[in-house]
C-alpha cells in the first residue's frame, strides 16, 4: 500500500537529485525539477486519469532517470569522488594533513633537543622532505578509499532507468538522512586507527626526527595487547555499519539502536582501559633522548570518555530512542 | 555490441539536432514543460534529463535569457533566446539547410 504523498514523493526525488550536484547549481536545478514535475503531473491530471495523485507521480517518476544518473546529465561527467561524499573528502583531508603537520612539527621540535646549531638546517631539510612524501603518500589513499566508496558503495546501489522504485527513496526530513559526511569520516578514520594499531604501532607514543631519520618511543603497554580483539571487533563493526549506512541512504529505529549498541561498546571498552593498569604511558627512563619525564596519557582518555558520553545522551535524547524500546516490541509480539 | 553502437550514433545525431530545435522554439518564450508538450505534438520525444541540462549549458554559454516568475500557484522558469543566440540560430540554420542539400545528395 502507498503512504507516500505525491508531493512527499517529489521533494524525495528533488533532494535526491539535488544531493549529487555541487552546491553552486544545487537550488536552481531543484526548483527548476520540482516544478517541471507538478507541471506533469498538472497535465496528467486535467487529461482525466483512473490512477491517484500518487499512483501518477509514482509513474512519471518511474519513467524519469534514477536520481543520480539524473544528476549526472547536469554535471555532464561521471565522477571520481562524486558530490555526495566530496566534502567529506575536503574535510578528511584538512583533518589528516593537519594531523600529520602538527605530528612532523612536535616531532622536528622534540628532536631538536641538544642538537649542534650546525646541524639543524640539514636536520629541518630532511625532515621536511620526508614530511613531503608522506603528505602525498597519504593523500592518494585518501582518493583511493572516496573513488573506491563512490564506486562500490555509493554508485553499485544506481539501478536501471524504468526499473527503480521512487517509494524506495529516502525521507527529506533531516533526522532521517544519512549524512554521507559523519558516515564517511567514520569509516576512514576505521581504517587509519586499525593501519596504526596493526601496522605501525609503534607511532603511537613520541616520535621525533634525529640524525636523518624518525625515533619512536612507543607508550603502548601489555596491558593493551589484552584489548587487540575487542577493538578490532569494534573497529570492523563500526566500518561495516557505516559503509550499509551510506548505500542505504537514510536510517530507521533497527539502525539506531545498533548505532546505540556500537556507542555503547565502545565506551565500556575506553572504561575497561582505564581501569587497572595503563594500557598507554611513556616513563621517565624512556624519555631520556628528548629530555622529558613521565608521560601518561589516561587524562586524554578520561577526557575523551566525558566527551563522548555527553554526546551520547544528547543523542539517544535527540532520537527519542527511549521511546521504542525493541524488548517492549519484542514482548507485545509474543 | 552492434545495437548499442548503432544508439549512440543515433544518439550523436540527436544532439546535435536538439541544440537546433530547442534554439529555433525558444524565439518565443516557453518554459521546460511547454517546451516538451510543444516538441511531442510536432513529433519530437525529449526528456526533462535532456533538455533542462541543454538548456543551461547554452544559457552558461550566453545564448539564452531566463527567467524566474509565479504564475498560478508556483514558479516556472521562462527561457527565450537573446540577440547573440538569434545570431548563431541564424547561422545554425543556414549550415543545417547545407547539411540536408549535401547529405540529401549523398544518401540518394
Amino acid at each position: 500500500m502507498n503512504t507516500i504523498s505525491s508531493v512527499d514523493l517529489i521533494e524525495r526525488y528533488v533532494a535526491a537529485v539535488g544531493r549529487e550536484l555541487p552546491k553552486t547549481m544545487r537550488g536552481d536545478v531543484e526548483n527548476e525539477l520540482r516544478s517541471s514535475l507538478l507541471d506533469m503531473l498538472e497535465d496528467r491530471l486535467v487529461k482525466g486519469s483512473n490512477l491517484s495523485e500518487e499512483q501518477i507521480i509514482l509513474e512519471i517518476l518511474q519513467s524519469m532517470d534514477p536520481p543520480k544518473r539524473m544528476a549526472r546529465h547536469y554535471t555532464g561527467v561521471k565522477s571520481l569522488i562524486g558530490a555526495g561524499i566530496y566534502p567529506a573528502f575536503v574535510m578528511t583531508t584538512r583533518i589528516t594533513m593537519i594531523v600529520l603537520g602538527v605530528v612532523y612539527l612536535a616531532g622536528v621540535l622534540v628532536g631538536f633537543v641538544n642538537i649542534p646549531s650546525g646541524r639543524l638546517l640539514d636536520e629541518l631539510w630532511g625532515s621536511l622532505a620526508g614530511l613531503g612524501i608522506s603528505a602525498l603518500s597519504t593523500f592518494g589513499s585518501l582518493v583511493l578509499i572516496f573513488i573506491l566508496l563512490e564506486r562500490f558503495v555509493l554508485e553499485g546501489k544506481e539501478p536501471e532507468s524504468n526499473k527503480w522504485d521512487p517509494q524506495s527513496l529516502p525521507g527529506v526530513a533531516p533526522t532521517d538522512l544519512v549524512r554521507p559526511f559523519g558516515a564517511v569520516m567514520k569509516i576512514v578514520f576505521s581504517l587509519a586507527l586499525i593501519v596504526l594499531i596493526d601496522v605501525f604501532p609503534q607511532w603511537v607514543g613520541v616520535n621525533y626526527y634525529r640524525d636523518g631519520q624518525w625515533n619512536h618511543i612507543p607508550a603502548l603497554t601489555e596491558r593493551f595487547s589484552t584489548f587487540l580483539l575487542p577493538i578490532h571487533i569494534l573497529v570492523v563493526a563500526v566500518i561495516v555499519f557505516n559503509l550499509y549506512l551510506l548505500r542505504r541512504g537514510n536510517w530507521d529505529q533497527r539502525l539506531r539502536w545498533i548505532q546505540f549498541t556500537l556507542t555503547l561498546f565502545q565506551l565500556v571498552l575506553v572504561l575497561a582501559m582505564i581501569r587497572g593498569a595503563a594500557v598507554w604511558e611513556v616513563n621517565a627512563a624512556r624519555m631520556v633522548p628528548v629530555g622529558g619525564g613521565d608521560f601518561d596519557a589516561d587524562l586524554l582518555l578520561w577526557l575523551w570518555l566525558v566527551i563522548g558520553s555527553l554526546r551520547f545522551a544528547r543523542w539517544i535524547a535527540g532520537h527519542r530512542l527511549y521511546t521504542s524500546i525493541p524488548i517492549k516490541r519484542w514482548q507485545e509480539s509474543r | 555490441m552492434t545495437k548499442k553502437y548503432v544508439g549512440n550514433i543515433n544518439l550523436g545525431l540527436r544532439r546535435g539536432v536538439l541544440t537546433l530545435a530547442v534554439l529555433s522554439q525558444l524565439r518565443q518564450e516557453h518554459y521546460g514543460y511547454s517546451l516538451i508538450t510543444q516538441f511531442r505534438e510536432q513529433g519530437l520525444e525529449i526528456d526533462q534529463g535532456t533538455l533542462y541540462p541543454l538548456l543551461r549549458r547554452l544559457e552558461e554559454n550566453g545564448l539564452l535569457d531566463s527567467e524566474w516568475r509565479v504564475e498560478g500557484s508556483r514558479p516556472r522558469r521562462y527561457y527565450k533566446v537573446n540577440k547573440e543566440g538569434q545570431s548563431v540560430l541564424k547561422t545554425l540554420q543556414k549550415d543545417w539547410d547545407q547539411l540536408i542539400a549535401v547529405m540529401s545528395g549523398v544518401l540518394s
